[in-house]
């Protein structure tokens, strides 16, 4: 099992600091960010970690950034602090897919629980992402994926992904380029170079 | 709409004096008609007794005269000369001179004496020259019956033209025979001379109709009729011969000579009377009919005066009323605007207060509770760490940082605990340049430690003289300053311009930086609003800064530059020491 990364954002560096220093007592990877700027680089869809964020900051605020999590990956736990209670804010939080919010002063347990669990269901929940991710590159390339190099791969997956597309809409190039957000002359290009004859879909 | 008086009446006002007009010439006319009348018969009156008074008068002189040559004749016949000279029917010097003499005396016109045969035997005469009135003809005085008697008739003489009264006398001897006759002759101009003056027509009239006597040359020696004309049955009215119209007066006869005297005036005469009473009277109606109709008019003009004063008044009196019915419709109105806008006011600040509550009470707990989040995770490493027993030696500056956070929570109370309390000083003279520099050096640490250069412009070597309080306007510049340089670290360029300036009322301290500019700039007073990260600021140093700027009489204005950043002006009142 590999350690606890969390992603700690807020503005108010007493807050910060005392909080990170806690938190790698704990052995946790901590990254601490000021604003949502510095944040916003380290959030991938393949974050393992994570995101605990105040909600009050100048700028752009907490649920700003969890709207952000959200575009980028839709499973990335985030935990909310909040200085005082707002229902509304609350709401707003736990609807956009907040983990919880806690509200400050929390106690350092019950954050550190929280920041467990959350990590806990996230390393799971990428792990079984990548099974179901391997199994589907298998069922379409015939390999397993470590077979063959990452290139090939890509190529292989390519060529699946505008086949599909190509199928559900009956040879509609129009379609497909709006399916795949690709411009014509890419398609055309990808098309040509993994053999595929979009007349034989129609 | 009220019917004005006023219009009517003056209507019938002009009807009135054109129904007043003709009236007024109908009474003047009656009045000139009375009038008239009055004069006539005042002038009948007048004319009948001035007449009987002078009838009176010259009847009286006239039997006078008569009376006085009556005895003459008498004394004469019985005179012995005069006897003597008839019997001897021869004149004599002794006769002439008694003729003569008695001529003289009494003023008659001739005396002459007479034979019984009816030869002129003497005369004497008033005119020495002239000729004797024997040739009037004397009669025999003798009657019928040989009764002397004196006989007395009008005759006119052939060779003068004189119109003569004659008086004669028989003599007789003193066998009683009739020796001759003497006749005494008295000229009528002699009783003329006295009606000559007279305006009116005065004529002796004899007994048979002849008019002896007159003023009136026309009428004498004519038989003239008078006739009683009786008009209005009025007594001594009459027609005079061919005398022309009507005559008043009266007449006399005498006992004496049988004549009748008449006194008269024409008719006409009492025309004048007539114009005299009709205009006078006229003018005295017109007088009095114009003074009323003046006193009238006057009373009319007055009370259309009074009428048209009335209608104005009720006239204004209506605007008054309306325009007063109007201005209480439109206070109530403006009542009723008022409340609602008091309301909405009092229900906007009630708003706004629990607006700004609400703000302040999620500043405050964040501001509170953000400290001491941080508390906690600060214990609870230390708690761990002291469990660990191991190394200890961060435990010292962890326990620093744990008494920096208490202060800070401090500090925080400490904020709010200014910002409740009104800022309480004396306002003196203070040099805004020197202020601007000694804050410049208590900042000069953290504008180094980040990054932040100031530049301080000042056109005068010695600032301005300001009314504030030192340390008061020390902090509100630190305020800025420091506002300025938050903005500033964080922005490409970490400037901050400070210029102090000098207008016309005020001085100026405007502080300018580069960074992002004010997002809100209308909030940027308000408590608790703040831009800065949490910790850095509740949002109550401007708001506290502008309160202490207005304490001191100036303001603080906010603006973001064109160029980017924004710009804070403090402006406060100038207080030059009195030179």
């Amino acid at each position: 099992m590999t350690g606890v990364r969390v992603l700690l954002v807020d503005d108010d560096r007493d807050v910060r600091e005392t909080v990170a220093s806690r938190l790698r007592q704990e052995q946790f990877e901590v990254i601490s960010c000021t604003y949502f700027i510095e944040a916003a680089d380290h959030l991938h869809v393949h974050f393992e970690g994570v995101v605990v964020s105040d909600f009050r900051m100048p700028g752009k605020d907490g649920l700003w950034l969890l709207n952000h999590c959200r575009s980028v990956d839709p499973e990335l736990p985030v935990i909310m602090l909040t200085g005082y209670a707002d229902r509304r804010f609350i709401i707003d939080a736990i609807s956009l897919g907040a983990v919880t919010v806690l509200e400050k002063p929390c106690s350092m347990k019950t954050l550190i629980a929280e920041i467990r669990a959350a990590n806990d269901r996230r390393l799971s929940r990428l792990e079984a992402r990548s099974r179901r991710a391997k199994r589907q590159l298998r069922s379409w390339i015939g390999k397993t994926p470590e077979d063959v190099s990452l290139s090939v791969q890509m190529q292989m997956i390519e060529k699946t992904l505008i086949e599909k597309s190509l199928k559900r809409h009956g040879g509609d190039i129009a379609n497909v380029m709006k399916e795949l957000n690709l411009s014509k002359s890419t398609l055309y290009e990808r098309m040509r170079r993994a053999g595929i004859d979009p007349k034989k879909f129609r | 709409m009220k019917q004005r008086p006023g219009a009517e009446s003056s209507v019938r006002s002009d009807k009135t004096i054109a129904l007043n007009f003709t009236r007024a010439i109908v009474i003047v006319l009656t009045a000139a008609l009375a009038g008239g009348t009055a004069g006539l018969i005042k002038g009948y009156a007048d004319v009948t007794r001035n007449a009987e008074l002078k009838l009176g008068l010259f009847a009286q002189q006239t039997e006078g005269l008569l009376a006085k040559y009556r005895h003459i004749p008498l004394f004469l016949a019985s005179h012995p000369t005069v006897v003597t000279a008839t019997i001897k029917e021869t004149g004599s010097v002794e006769l002439d001179d008694l003729l003569q003499q008695t001529v003289i005396a009494t003023n008659a016109f001739g005396i002459v004496l007479l034979l019984e045969d009816g030869k002129p035997l003497a005369h004497a005469s008033r005119r020495i020259s002239g000729p004797a009135p024997s040739e009037a003809g004397a009669e025999k005085a003798i009657g019928s019956s040989g009764i002397l008697a004196l006989k007395r008739r009008f005759t006119l003489d052939r060779r003068s033209g004189k119109r003569l009264y004659e008086f004669a006398f028989g003599i007789r001897d003193v066998e009683k025979a009739e020796t001759g006759t003497v006749a005494v002759y008295v000229d009528l101009e002699d009783f003329e001379i006295g009606w000559r003056s007279q305006s009116e027509l005065i004529f002796l009239q004899a007994d048979d109709g002849t008019v002896v006597a007159s003023n009136e040359a026309g009428l004498l020696m004519k038989k003239t009729p008078v006739q009683d004309a009786a008009i209005l049955s009025l007594p001594g009215t009459y027609r005079i011969g061919d005398l022309p119209g009507f005559w008043l007066g009266t007449n006399k006869q005498s006992f004496v000579t049988g004549t009748r005297l008449y006194v008269l005036s024409p008719a006409s005469s009492l025309f004048n009377y007539f114009v005299f009473g009709a205009v006078s009277i006229a003018a005295i109606a017109a007088l009095f009919f114009t003074t009323f109709r003046y006193l009238q008019i006057r009373r009319h003009l007055i009370l259309r005066r009074l009428d048209e004063e009335q209608s104005a008044k009720e006239l204004l009196e209506q605007a008054v009323q309306e325009r007063t019915r109007s201005l209480r419709a439109e206070m109530a109105q403006r009542k009723d605007a008022q409340d609602r806008m008091r309301r909405l006011q009092a229900e906007l600040a009630e708003g706004e207060k629990l607006r700004a509550l609400g703000e302040m009470s999620v500043t405050i707990s964040h501001e509170i509770n953000q400290p001491l989040f941080a508390l906690e995770a600060l214990v609870d490493t230390i708690r761990v760490d002291l469990a660990a027993d191991n190394d200890r030696s961060h435990i010292g500056p962890e326990i620093d940082r744990l008494s920096q956070i208490v202060d800070r929570i401090g500090d925080v109370v400490r904020n709010l605990r200014d910002f409740a309390r009104d800022p309480e000083f004396e306002v003196e003279q203070v040099n805004l340049l020197q202020s601007v520099r000694d804050s410049i050096e208590l900042l000069a640490i953290r504008l180094s430690r980040d990054g932040v250069e100031v530049d301080l412009k000042s056109r005068e070597e010695e600032g301005p003289m300001v009314a504030a309080e030192t340390v008061r306007l020390q902090q509100v510049i630190v305020n800025l300053m420091s506002n300025a340089a938050d903005a500033a670290k964080t922005a490409r360029c970490p400037r901050v311009i400070v210029e102090v300036a000098r207008e016309e009322q005020e001085a100026t301290v405007a502080v300018r930086d580069f960074g992002a500019g004010i997002e809100r700039i209308e909030k940027i007073f308000d408590p608790f609003y703040t831009t800065k990260p949490t910790g850095e600021g509740m949002g109550l140093g401007l708001s506290i800064s502008a309160r202490i700027a207005a304490v001191f009489g100036g303001r603080i204005t906010a603006a973001n530059c064109s160029g980017g950043g924004a710009e804070f002006t403090l402006h406060l009142p100038l207080r030059e020491p009195e030179s």
